[in-house]
């Protein structure tokens, strides 16, 4: 398993909370976490000595380097308290970790990297596919940095689903001055005008909205307005 | 001494040997005409140097078979025939005061060039010391050393001093007239002195105006006594035309305290030279001038050789020399004025010698439009720099602009040089570099959606299949190129969205998304990779290293030890080698490598076309070059499509993927545990014999390969062939096709209700340094 990739392997069937470190020489020297949980709902009898009821959080990192694994145990009562882990050193969690897999070219890969490159790409498919809503619910779970493929893939199937809401989200602030229309446009969509205004007020002059679109922009708002009421 | 002892005198048979030694000194049989005229001339310039005054004339009469030459000049004595005239060697004009008249001739042979083709000379002459009158004449046939052969004739005095030789051809020689008074009047025509051939005065022509005059005069330089360098003065007068021409002409030379009387005029482009020595015509020669300045050039000091077809070393060596000065005099004036634009021989000159400060009159094309001379350039400059541009690539001229204008040096070398030079030495410039480079980068922020998306989808290929992380841009590329890589750490890619193969791809993303992915594997591939391919991991030994563990990693059996494998290497040498036989080898090999088999029937067959539809339309878009490439080449990955197929073909009428039609899938199992190595760059060979096909990939890197030998029930071919071939791997998602050449294509498509069985033996082949696979193969 460790050659193919796996840092965290789970098991069970002991009743007892437990985690290993595992190392593996092959190539060279690879390690992986190994944890089992203890049983949460298992009868007297099957409970291995001076073993509680137990469960299990695993905490995965973000950089995806190493777990917290934290025991719980019902100790008093029915009530489900932090463990005394003889083997954490009286602790009730214990942090665990690993190296990270390797690509074939000897780099350690880059996970984040990898996961968000695949939203996008799914992103993508789905956008271009017909399914704007998945691609832009994939999209939203990512940060959006100005000039990104990501942010404009997003704000591009926003436009064209009309999803306002996630339009005015997104360009807040505008970077662009096609962001600052777009906004407007939902804005306006939503009648917003307002807010549409005070963007109007606030970005034109930054982003260097050429003044004759900027007085087009105001018009429509007011006009909007106007068929609002 | 004993009595059968004796001496004899060493005999000569002197009108033979006249006859032998006039026709090797003198290459014309005209020769005794110049000979004659010019002892004629000689004797009239010793008169007038004696301070007569005289009407001096020559007449030459020539008729074929007989030529006469009469002047009157000084005359000779009886003794001066007997002395000089008929003693061959001996010149009476061997004196300072005959030098100092300026005579042409000094060799004291001129009788013998008679005899090259005369039979009979007679002399008729009268001294002018003397008085005396002397009759004489000499047969060839009769000369003699010995015997009295030329018989001398006092006759009385005419009163009048002068000399005719009259020449009586042989029997068997006659002149060709027309040709012979053409002949002579080229030495004598611009004699000062009236001489008349065949009754036609044909001398007196202005040495001056034989060379000609500019048409269109726009500038000169007259000066007397003017410093020419090396020691040289002279009274010069130099004239240029518009078109660049010059003419020059020179008198009163002195070096150092010598005075070189005489004058030379020359003019630009003639090349040739023809000399003179008191209007007496010498040789022509070549003298080396830049401006190829040529034309005639009457001195003293030019001394002819004894056949007169060439001027003697020394002549020669202060000739050059003053050509030298005259080339810098005329480059140092030229220089000032405008016309030395238009002259291609000053910029050779200025080049040569380097003197770049001479060239602030030629003019530079500007963009846009317009042009200036460089002196003008250098006053523009001081404002702010100006543009200088090398090449031509019409990307980068279109930077120029009113407010920028950018200098286009010259194609043409050597001006290109001397602009360039004058430009680095006395103008602010900034020189725009001819190597390809972006023009116009866009920001982040100006792409398309088309374009974000490319830039996307490439660096994430990069960095999954190459594992190499790009930035990818997007900008005008100069030189028309479609892409360039503009740095190496971190890198980063540059491509042209004008460029035909991009615009392609970006259109596919607005219009045909579907094939926008693996059109853009396909340019990764073909595009991207062979210029970054010695940046990729898989290229060095580190990345090698770290594959191979990769790949030892998978392999869920370790039944090899690296000792077993090492010997599949020397056992593979060994054949090579000569040791083992390729049977042996194949045999031997079975012990140590994995063995596996396959079997291909005519449903495991499909087509290219529908099993991986885009890849022969991709490759005709994105491959870069007409020629095979054997280097090391990624796959083609198409790892999201599935085939059950075995074998599949590019029938006839179809373009075939990098010339081949054939494609064979590796079996299951090699592909479950070498797989991976069909993703990295690799190159392909193939040899085959017998039963056997023997492919060997070699890495990226070099330092392995993967060996697949595939034994056939038939026989493949009963010769031996195969060596290096193009890469054209297809890896799918469940299967890596490796090309099969089509020398032996055939025995690997299964016909109808045939079943085609393979053995299949499959694994790393280490390589050392110095003896890479390819070099193996191609033993």
């Amino acid at each position: 398993m460790i050659g193919r990739g796996f840092r965290l392997g789970l098991y069970g069937h002991q009743h007892k909370a437990q985690v290993i470190g595992h190392h593996v020489w092959l190539s060279n020297q690879e390690k992986m976490a190994v944890v089992s949980a203890g049983s949460l709902c298992a009868g007297g009898r099957e409970l291995p000595t001076g073993i509680y009821r137990q469960y299990s959080i695993i905490e995965i990192a973000a950089d995806y380097q190493n777990v917290r694994v934290h025991v719980r145990e019902m100790r008093v009562a029915n009530l489900f308290s932090p463990a005394l882990m003889p083997d954490f050193g009286g602790k009730s969690f214990v942090d665990l970790d690993w190296t990270l897999p390797r690509n074939m070219a000897g780099t350690i890969i880059n996970i984040e990297a990898i996961r968000k490159r695949r939203i996008i790409e799914d992103a993508e498919l789905e956008a271009k596919t017909g399914d704007a809503m998945r691609a832009i619910s994939l999209l939203n779970q990512l940060s959006l940095p100005g000039g990104s493929y990501e942010r404009e893939l997003l704000l591009t199937t926003a436009m064209e689903a009309q999803d306002w809401t996630t339009i005015i989200k997104v360009t807040d602030p505008p970077l662009t001055i096609t962001e600052l229309i777009n906004r407007i446009e939902a804005l306006n969509q939503l009648n917003q005008s307002a807010i549409a205004l005070n963007a109007l007020d606030h970005f034109s002059k930054t982003l260097q909205l050429p003044e004759s679109i900027e007085a087009d922009l105001r018009r429509r708002v007011t006009t909007q307005e106007i068929i609002k009421r | 001494m004993s009595e059968t002892s004796e001496k004899i005198p060493f005999a000569v048979e002197i009108s033979r040997m006249i006859e032998v030694l006039a026709a090797q000194i003198y290459p014309t049989p005209f020769a005794l005409l110049r000979e004659n005229v010019q002892n004629a001339f000689d004797a009239i310039l010793l008169r007038m140097h004696r301070g007569q005054k005289f009407d001096a004339r020559i007449d030459v009469k020539i008729e074929p078979k007989q030529v006469s030459v009469s002047d009157n000049g000084i005359g000779m004595s009886r003794a001066e025939l007997r002395n000089h005239f008929w003693r061959a060697g001996s010149s009476s004009k061997n004196t300072d005061d005959a030098r100092a008249a300026g005579v042409v001739g000094t060799f004291g042979i001129g009788a013998m060039a008679n005899f090259g083709i005369a039979e009979t000379l007679f002399v008729e002459t009268e001294s002018i010391e003397t008085g005396e009158r002397t009759f004489c004449n000499a047969m060839r046939s009769t000369l003699s050393v010995t015997e009295d052969c030329i018989t001398f004739e006092g006759r009385a005095s005419a009163g009048c001093s002068g000399t005719t030789i009259t020449a009586i051809m042989q029997a068997n020689k006659a002149l060709n007239v027309a040709e012979a008074v053409k002949y002579i009047s080229e030495f004598v025509s611009f004699l000062p002195i009236d001489v008349y051939v065949n009754e036609t005065k044909t001398s007196g022509l202005s040495i001056e105006n034989s060379v000609p005059q500019l048409t269109t005069k726009t500038w000169s330089v007259i000066g007397k006594r003017v410093d020419l360098g090396d020691g040289f003065k002279a009274d010069v007068e130099l004239y240029g035309a518009l078109s660049g021409d010059m003419r020059v002409a020179l008198s009163n030379i002195e070096s150092g305290s010598s005075k070189l009387k005489g004058n030379i005029v020359l003019r630009q482009g003639i090349g040739t030279l023809r000399t003179f020595r008191s209007g007496f015509g010498l040789a022509t020669v070549n003298v080396s001038s830049y401006y190829q300045f040529g034309g005639v050039a009457d001195f003293l000091f030019l001394q002819p050789t004894a056949g007169r077809e060439a001027l003697v070393t020394e002549s020669l060596q202060l000739l050059q020399r003053i050509m030298t000065r005259i080339d810098e005099f005329a480059s140092e004036n030229i220089g000032t004025r405008p016309e030395s634009n238009v002259n291609p021989f000053f910029v050779r000159w200025v080049s040569k010698r380097g003197r770049i400060d001479l060239c602030s009159n030629l003019r530079v094309r500007i963009e846009p439009a317009a042009n200036l001379a460089l002196h003008e350039v250098r006053d523009r400059s001081k404002q702010s720099p100006m543009l200088v541009y090398s090449g031509n690539d019409p990307a980068t001229v279109k930077l120029a602009s009113e407010e920028k204008p950018m200098i286009m040096l010259s194609h043409g070398s050597p001006r290109r040089d001397c602009e360039i030079q004058y430009l680095r030495k006395f103008c602010r410039i900034e020189e725009l570099s001819d190597n390809p480079k972006v023009l116009r980068p866009k920001s982040d922020f100006e792409l398309t959606s088309a374009e974000k998306a490319f830039a996307f989808r490439m660096a994430s290929i990069l960095s999954q299949d190459y594992f190499l992380e790009a930035h990818i841009r997007f900008g005008m590329i100069s030189h028309g190129l479609p892409v360039l890589v503009t740095k190496l750490s971190p890198v980063e890619i540059f491509l042209d969205p004008e460029g035909a193969t991009v615009r392609i791809i970006l259109e596919l993303y607005d219009k045909e998304y579907l094939a926008f992915g693996h059109m853009t594997k396909d340019f990764v591939r073909n595009m991207i990779f062979p210029k970054v391919s010695n940046l990729v991991p898989s290229a060095t030994r580190q990345g090698a290293e770290a594959f191979l563990k990769s790949i030892h990693r998978t392999r869920e059996l370790f039944e090899y030890e690296t000792t077993d494998l090492e010997s599949l290497t020397s056992l593979w040498k060994d054949y090579l080698s000569g040791k083992l036989s390729f049977q042996q080898a194949t045999e031997r090999s079975d012990r140590v490598a994995v063995r596996s088999y396959q079997v291909v029937d005519p449903s495991s067959a499909g087509a290219v076309r529908d099993v991986v539809p885009d890849v022969i339309a991709n490759e005709a878009t994105t491959a870069t070059q007409m020629e095979a490439n054997y280097n090391a080449m990624p796959p083609i990955q198409r790892l999201d499509i599935k085939t059950e197929k075995k074998v599949l073909t590019i029938v006839e009428n179809e373009t075939p993927l990098k010339g081949y039609r054939c494609f064979l899938a590796i079996t299951d199992r090699i592909r479950e545990e070498k797989g991976d190595f069909f993703l990295q760059p690799h190159r392909t060979s193939v040899v085959w014999g017998g039963q056997k096909a023997l492919f060997v990939f070699e890495h990226h890197s070099g330092d392995f390969g993967l060996y697949y030998d595939l034994q056939t029930q038939n026989m493949i071919s009963t010769q031996s062939g195969g060596g290096s071939f193009e890469t054209c791997t297809i890896v799918m998602k469940n299967r890596v096709f490796i090309p099969i050449p089509p020398a032996i294509q055939a025995s690997f498509l299964p016909q109808q209700n045939e079943k085609k069985r393979f053995e299949v033996r499959c694994d790393i082949l280490y390589i050392e340094q110095g003896n890479k696979t390819t070099e193996l193969i191609s033993h």
